[in-house]
């Protein structure tokens, strides 16, 4: 029972191995996606005639993610509470901006456009999210069970940007932008009572506009429940199935052939299956397990509530990302688009992943650094303008 | 913080749980469902055709009359160009490809760079405008080198354009034997002349390649292919001389223009093998020109006219009465024109001689009274009902050839015909017979029988003389075993009369200078229409040894009362003309 109730410190030395277990397990994890982007590469490039050679592509959206990492490892626990409003307010102004001057594509505004790079602000906004809400609980300090700073501040500052998510519309996104703010709340020490009920009337709010607004997710969970063999998911099972143990070879991939929609993307888990079978996708899972291992230990080994919010959250949108993609690939769940987190292509969610995971080493390599101070913008939040702790 | 830490343990163990399970889902996927492999493979499955060649027809000195020419055609199908994946591409992107395809093409394709990017740019408007076209790029390119270069780069710069390699027919001697020849149907299948009666030799298997497929159908390559490979077809030679073939054709045309006639045709054989050297009908024919063809030029004259041989008969029938007895060199025949009736059936000569003539004076006369009196001598006036006496007349034609098909390898060879003897009539059938009416007969047929004058022996018409498999050695064709018809000295003597039809007769326009020739007229009115007629000559030379027959028949000619005016003539110019290219005249170095 002790053991229950009081979970050991991690030690100092363990700290060090597990933050270069995690940035190995990310790296392993991104050369994956390198190599899957060379196989994928000649389709790529047959198919569609890129100008700019496909795996030159990956790898400079890799290099990006890497640097992303190297910066925001650096980046000490105060400088991110710091960050954390005008990150999350930039976002907010991104998401609005989205919805402005965003151009539709596939009946949906989701991406924005600036200096000619393209980019998802609902990722960046995602990770904001998680860093502010976790700031303001650990901001908040004692007064978390409250109705006030323990539910309704923070859950509004995790429902607007998912508000506006879900206006692109992207349901799939703004409900794990929302999971992950009940999850730092949670953690953060919000009352289990006051999350659930309002994640309830959340989630049903958002059910409710989905089934009378959005016509995909219901065609997704009817597919789901009647699975056809020629749709997406089941030309991914098909991939699996002729994987095998050891897969065809890389480069063997029948799928990626235009038989599988998103096979560089969302379903790469498919082709890596078909390419280097079992062995393959067990140890790609593996290697997420790794990275959840030592992320915990890492959390663990963390003295202060933002850090030990902030991280979790950080920690858990790589790993949950990569758990609802493998279901969803295995039709383990209804059809979600989501990435599976560093092999999938997609320069804007590699790059907040990786940002993510740096952030998470910084946080460790400070692990008794508290940035929480009596700031300004947070007295100016409470009602008597007092430090709530 | 102590509750925090929990719940990051709890939620983790949640994930490592959610992981395991996935792993387990992971395995029973790729391993429990073998059939979901199968049709993963069945789905990317395809084959890709390797087209064969048709063999290659050539004529006896392997000049070619009927080649396959690997060729490469660029299409464009504009969508393809502008768009991926159904999405427009941008502009860039458009630009950077049409400047590939410049770069590449601009300077192998038949059209310059700038036409090139005229037609490209035209092409995509119209296509954004609405309007789809399949535009071929340029001429087909038939430079192997250039095909190999751009095969190369199909790959990877043209992609977006379609690439096509067949095997296309050309006929380089143009109009020269060319119904003769005849040519391919769109399916590549022969559809006229030589090439439909050659079929299964010409005609190659296509190969096969086992190819993966994406999803639009679209081979992905590999080296790993299985592969049957194509067999192209077997390589022809025919007997036909191509140089001949074209005077022949040249001197026809001009005979046909100058009479007016509706056709003609022309023959010429090689007496002691049977191998055909010409087979000429006029209107010509260019197969590489599709405008041509047309019915009237893929008309084979030589063997689907039929027609009646007249006076060109007599010689043979001739032969016939002298081998069999039915007269001798010495016989003398009443020719008055009062021995011209036989029963309500009246003969007349063109020149009445009003006495008795000789058998040779009978064909130097064309006398068809003569001749008649000759045949219905066989048949007494009692027994003229009985065909038993008249059935080796028939079957003296039956063993020249005549009334049957000659089994050459072309579409719609006439059989000529010959009466069933059993309608046989002594005043009307076995009278006409005697000089060339009551029958039919195509000119090669009529060429062939006119040869067994050359030695007495009768030789199927042989139009191949070989053929090879693809990198093969020649195989000949067999000639079949020539039938004795004419003793030798029959044929000589008959030889002899005919000479003396050039020299003494009307057809002195048929001479050649040095080179004794044997020939005979035949004029026949049509059946249906007697004002109009067909004309026709035959010859052997040189006339004392025979090498080669010449036949020329001309339907419906205008101009000339009788063929000594029209045929005659033709003839020879034709031996003239032949006879120097074959070395044959005695001037000749």
């Amino acid at each position: 029972m002790s053991a229950m109730r009081s979970v050991a410190y991690t030690p100092a030395a363990a700290m060090g191995a597990s933050r270069r277990w995690l940035f190995g397990s990310m790296l392993a994890l991104l050369a994956v996606g390198l190599v899957m982007a060379y196989s994928a590469g000649a389709v790529r490039q047959m198919q569609r005639g890129t100008d700019l050679d496909y795996l030159q592509l990956q790898l400079l959206q890799i290099g990006v993610a890497l640097c992303g990492f190297l910066v925001a490892s650096r980046i000490r626990p105060r400088h991110l509470y710091a960050l954390a409003r005008p990150t999350w307010i930039a976002a907010v102004v991104l998401l609005i901006m989205v919805l402005v001057v965003g151009p539709v594509r596939n009946n949906a505004q989701r991406w924005l456009s600036l200096g000619g790079i393209s980019f998802q602000p609902s990722e960046f906004a995602r990770l904001a999210t998680i860093v502010m809400v976790g700031a303001w609980m650990a901001h908040a300090r004692d007064r978390v069970t409250e109705v006030g700073h323990g539910l309704l501040v923070p859950f509004a500052l995790a429902a607007v940007p998912a508000a506006l998510v879900l206006l692109e519309p992207d349901l799939g996104s703004s409900v794990f932008l929302l999971f992950m703010g009940v999850l730092v709340l949670w953690v953060g020490g919000a009352r289990v009572v006051h999350l659930g009920a309002a994640f309830l009337v959340t989630m049903s709010a958002v059910a409710l506009y989905g089934w009378a607004r959005l016509e995909h997710p219901l065609k997704r969970l009817q597919g789901f429940a009647d699975l056809d063999p020629s749709s997406q998911v089941g030309q991914g099972l098909m991939a699996l199935g002729h994987g095998g143990v050891l897969g065809t070879g890389l480069g063997g991939s029948v799928a990626k052939w235009g038989f599988l929609p998103e096979a560089e993307s969302d379903f790469v888990l498919a082709v890596v299956g078909e390419e280097l079978g079992l062995l393959g996708t067990a140890l790609i899972v593996a290697l997420y397990a790794l990275f959840l291992g030592h992320g915990v230990r890492l959390l663990l080994g963390l003295r202060t509530r933002f850090g030990l919010v902030v991280g979790v959250g950080l920690l858990m949108q790589v790993v949950v990302q990569a758990l609802l993609n493998v279901a969803v690939v295995t039709a383990a769940v209804p059809p979600k688009g989501v990435p599976l987190p560093f092999i999938s292509s997609g320069g804007t969610s590699r790059l907040i992943l990786c940002i993510s995971a740096g952030l998470l080493l910084g946080l460790a390599r400070h692990p008794e650094e508290d940035p929480v101070q009596p700031a300004r913008w947070a007295s100016s939040l409470t009602r008597k303008g007092a430090h709530p702790g | 913080m102590l509750r925090a830490r929990r719940l990051v343990l709890v939620f983790a163990a949640f994930v490592f749980v959610g992981f395991g399970l996935l792993v387990g889902r992971l395995a029973w996927l790729h391993l429990g469902h073998a059939e979901r492999a199968e049709r993963q493979l069945s789905q990317s499955s395809g084959e890709v055709s390797l087209p064969s060649c048709r063999g290659n027809m050539l004529d006896r000195h392997a000049r070619p009359l009927a080649r396959s020419v690997r060729e490469l055609r660029v299409h464009l199908w504009p969508p393809k160009l502008l768009r991926t994946a159904g999405a427009l591409r941008t502009r860039e992107e458009v630009e950077a490809s049409i400047e590939i395809i410049l770069e590449t093409l601009g300077t192998r394709l038949s059209w310059g760079r700038d036409q090139l990017e005229y037609t490209i740019r035209e092409a995509l408007a119209a296509s954004l405008g609405g309007v789809q076209r399949n535009l071929p790029l340029g001429d087909p390119v038939r430079d192997p080198y250039a095909i190999e270069e751009l095969l190369v780069q199909a790959d990877d710069a043209l992609r977006r354009l379609d690439l096509t390699v067949t095997c296309e027919r050309v006929y380089p001697a143009g109009t020269t034997a060319g119904s003769l020849v005849g040519f391919v149907g769109h399916e590549g299948v022969g559809a006229a002349g030589l090439e439909w009666g050659l079929e299964d030799l010409l005609v190659g298997e296509d190969g096969m390649r086992q190819v993966r497929v994406d999803c639009g159908g679209r081979p992905i390559l590999s080296p790993h292919d299985e592969i049957v490979p194509a067999r192209d077809g077997c390589d022809v030679m025919l007997t036909l001389d191509a140089t001949l073939q074209e005077l022949v054709e040249q001197e026809l045309v001009a005979v046909v223009a100058e009479q007016e006639a509706r056709g003609g045709a022309a023959v010429i054989l090689d007496a002691l093998g049977g191998d055909v050297l010409a087979l000429a009908s006029v209107p010509l024919l260019d197969a590489n020109d599709t405008s041509q063809r047309l019915p009237h030029n893929m008309r084979l004259r030589a063997i689907q006219d039929q027609y009646a041989p007249g006076s060109t008969i007599k010689p043979l029938l001739m032969a016939t009465a002298l081998e069999r007895g039915w007269v001798t060199p010495s016989s003398r025949i009443d020719c008055r024109t009062e021995r011209g009736r036989f029963g309500r059936r009246v003969v007349t000569d063109t020149k009445p001689q009003q006495r008795d003539l000789s058998p040779e004076e009978i064909l130097i006369y064309s006398s068809n009274i003569g001749m008649a009196n000759i045949f219905t001598a066989l048949v007494p006036d009692a027994r003229r009902r009985d065909t038993s006496l008249m059935a080796p007349v028939r079957d003296a034609l039956l063993r020249l050839g005549l009334g049957s098909p000659l089994g050459v390898p072309l579409p719609g060879e006439l059989p000529g015909t010959i009466q069933p003897i059993d309608q046989w009539k002594r005043n009307y059938t076995l009278v006409s017979v005697a000089f060339g009416y009551e029958m039919a007969v195509t000119p090669l047929q009529m060429a062939a029988a006119i040869a067994t004058l050359a030695d007495g022996y009768y030789r199927a018409p042989r139009l191949v003389s070989g053929w090879r498999e693809p990198g093969g050695s020649w195989e000949p064709v067999d000639r079949k075993p020539p039938r004795r018809v004419f003793a030798p000295d029959v044929a000589a003597m008959v030889r002899d009369w005919m000479v003396q039809v050039i020299e003494s007769g009307s057809s002195a326009s048929a001479r050649v200078e040095g080179v004794s020739v044997a020939g005979k007229t035949g004029t026949s009115a049509k059946e249906h229409d007697r004002s109009v007629e067909n004309h026709s000559f035959v010859a052997l030379v040189p006339a004392e040894a025979p090498r080669w027959v010449l036949l020329v028949m001309l339907d419906e000619p205008q101009h000339g009362r009788f063929s000594s005016r029209t045929t005659a003539p033709a003839a020879g110019r034709v031996l003239r003309r032949s006879l120097d290219y074959l070395g044959q005249l005695p001037n000749d170095p």
